[in-house]
């Protein structure tokens, strides 16, 4: 009889708490809890620094000189990053961003994004494109940084902007400055860019890393195809704007280093 | 232990009562699976994209969307100020001017009818599905001009949309996307075919008296090439001859399916028009520059100019065109005549509700 009387005894102290338990859980506006320690998945932060000659891309106010020699200056530049992949060349382990389509902005500060769930292997290379996948490119109702809000989207022409560069040519007479207005797209326009690894990066729990890219605004202008303002303007599409895109898939985009955080 | 007890139920009372309120709330109502059909002569099923398949309540928030000035930029300016039902959806000018700037159109404001089995839209086919289509007219600074962040902010703030957006969407929010879906569902159900025409074919009661008799057979030996089948199209590209040079100014503007394709051999090239309710969408052609289907008749006749892209059917003849008489033509327009469609144009489901 004793062990009952106990366990009555118990079950006085313990219902009062399991009720305040159990109505904290269930109940609508549960109190937050202390949390448990939280292990991080393994992930890479992949930020874009946007330069000219090694120098930050100061927007508006700086006057740049291209390979043509045309004094200009920058007003907007904006592109995708889509279907960010790390590679192992050795073994072919290969990880695949999901629904991975990134818009970078710097003058909106949006420079940068996270791969998170990275499985925790070892890679020794990372690779993106510059644009949107034809799969993507095939309509416009979709979310996220591909949302049409983002002023990213063909509404005449079904499809996204890849990347738009906007500025002006400075004239030594201000009067004769001219708006420059490259906007590229369209699948032809799509490239892929990967860039070897060095040191180990091997991902694992609480682990992430920093991948750190040079955009270098003027190398759009400039190799292998110089885009001379007296004769190139304004790109929406046709031959001008494979040239731009030759450009972006080569030389604009440098990896600097990958480095733990 | 009576006492005990009584905490025990008491406390087991309260957490059954509170565990199970969640578990009791209903699963939110799912929008209600609507088939969209379309009669025998239009092949009975309606397209659409997996993506976005009808539902009652996605139909009734897009007709609701269609007809709210909210969706311009001076909250004046719907949809169906450019696309009127009683016009078969089209505003009755060569190139409009009633969007938000005033300032004319490029382009003849299309029809809208039958949209489901487009395979592109806009006379260029530019728009690659409905979905994707709104954003133009939606965006234009001489349409709708509208900002997309701004106009789902208007909505979010109008108490009558977040039901009508939940019952259609549960799963989203008000947002671009559910927006256009909406609309595209609406636009998607806008079937004309119950002419005349359609009831004479389809053995309704429908009678086609003589003189349209005579205006089918010709229309079928000379017409039907390009305006292919029940639709009235073969939802294709054509340089019909209107014109022999296409300056690139405007954005090329008048490349037609060439801005769209950059080919040279699509430079002129529109989308071939239905001919259905061909009688109430005057003037005609992508800029409007005919204003009577006698004036269209006439260009075949007589007015077609040669180009690189001219279409191959209209160089059959020593003098490019379609050589019509006058009693042909007058034959040809009465036929056109059976093509109009009063039920699509006063169906209740397709006008503003109540």
């Amino acid at each position: 009889m004793k062990t009952p009387r106990r366990f009555s005894r118990l079950l006085a102290l313990a219902l009062p708490f399991s009720f305040v338990f159990m109505s904290l859980s269930c109940g609508e506006d549960p109190e937050p809890q202390p949390a448990p320690p939280v292990v991080n998945d393994p992930r890479m932060v992949v930020n874009f620094s946007h330069e000219v000659d090694g120098q930050p891309l100061e927007f508006n106010s700086k006057e740049y000189t291209n390979a043509a020699g045309n004094k200009y200056n920058v007003t907007l530049l904006k592109y995708y990053i889509s279907n960010v992949t790390l590679t192992n060349s050795e073994n072919g382990e290969v990880f695949k961003e999901k629904d991975s389509y990134h818009l970078i902005n710097p003058t909106e500060n949006k420079t940068s994004f996270t791969l998170n769930n990275v499985p925790a292997k070892k890679y020794d290379r990372i690779s993106f494109a510059i644009g949107i996948d034809s799969a993507a490119n095939l309509s416009l109702d979709q979310p996220g940084d591909l949302n049409p809000n983002n002023d990213m989207a063909w509404n005449w022409n079904t499809g996204y902007v890849f990347l738009k560069f906007e500025g002006n040519n400075m004239k030594p007479n201000a009067a004769d400055n001219r708006a420059v207005v490259l906007h590229v797209g369209h699948n032809v326009n799509y490239k892929i860019v990967t860039f070897p690894i060095t040191g180990d990066v091997t991902f694992a729990p609480d682990k992430a890393f920093n991948a750190n890219i040079r955009v270098d605004a003027n190398a759009l202008l400039e190799s292998p195809n110089v885009i001379d303002f007296n004769l190139i303007t304004n790109v929406m599409g046709g031959p001008n704007a494979a040239k731009v895109a030759e450009n972006y898939s080569d030389g604009m985009f440098s990896l600097i280093e990958v480095k733990q955080q | 232990m009576i006492r005990f007890r009584q905490i025990l139920w008491f406390s087991g009372l309260v957490v059954v009562s509170a565990c199970t309120k969640p578990e009791n709330r209903l699963p939110e109502p799912a929008p209600e699976p609507f088939t969209v059909t379309a009669p025998e002569n239009l092949g009975k099923t309606v397209p659409f994209p997996d993506r976005n398949p009808f539902t009652r309540e996605g139909i009734l928030l897009g007709r609701k969307l269609f007809y709210d000035p909210t969706l311009s930029a001076n909250n004046k300016i719907s949809c169906a100020t450019c696309h009127a039902p009683q016009k078969a959806f089209t505003d009755g000018l060569a190139l409009g001017t009633l969007g938000v700037s005033g300032k004319a159109l490029h382009r003849n404001a299309p029809t809208l009818q039958n949209l489901a089995w487009h395979k592109g839209w806009f006379w260029d086919g530019g728009a690659k599905d409905l979905e994707s289509l709104n954003f133009g007219p939606l965006k234009h600074e001489d349409e709708m001009g509208q900002d997309l962040n701004e106009l789902v902010t208007e909505l979010k703030n109008n108490p009558e949309y977040a039901p009508l957006f939940k019952a259609a969407f549960p799963q989203d929010s008000i947002s671009t996307i559910t927006l256009t879906r909406a609309l595209a569902q609406f636009q998607r159900t806008l079937i004309s075919a119950n002419s005349r025409y359609d009831k004479y074919v389809r053995k309704e009661g429908g009678k086609l008296d003589e003189q349209e008799l005579e205006g089918l057979t010709i229309f079928q030996q000379k017409c039907s090439s390009c305006h292919a089948t029940d639709f009235f199209t073969d939802f294709a590209y054509h340089n019909n001859g209107l014109d022999n040079t296409f300056p690139d100014d405007f954005e090329a503007v008048a490349w037609g399916r060439g801005r769209i394709s950059e080919k040279p051999a699509d430079i002129g090239k529109y989308k071939t028009p239905t001919l259905r309710n061909i009688a109430l969408t005057a003037p005609y052609m992508h800029d409007g520059r005919f204003k009577t289907l006698a004036e269209v008749l006439e260009h075949y006749n007589s007015g077609v100019k040669k180009s690189a892209t001219l279409d191959a059917e209209l160089q059959k003849n020593p003098m490019p065109g379609i050589a019509l008489t006058e009693s042909e033509k007058t034959k040809l327009i009465a036929f056109l005549n059976t093509l109009t469609d009063p039920e699509f144009v006063n169906n209740p489901d397709f006008l503003p509700a109540r």
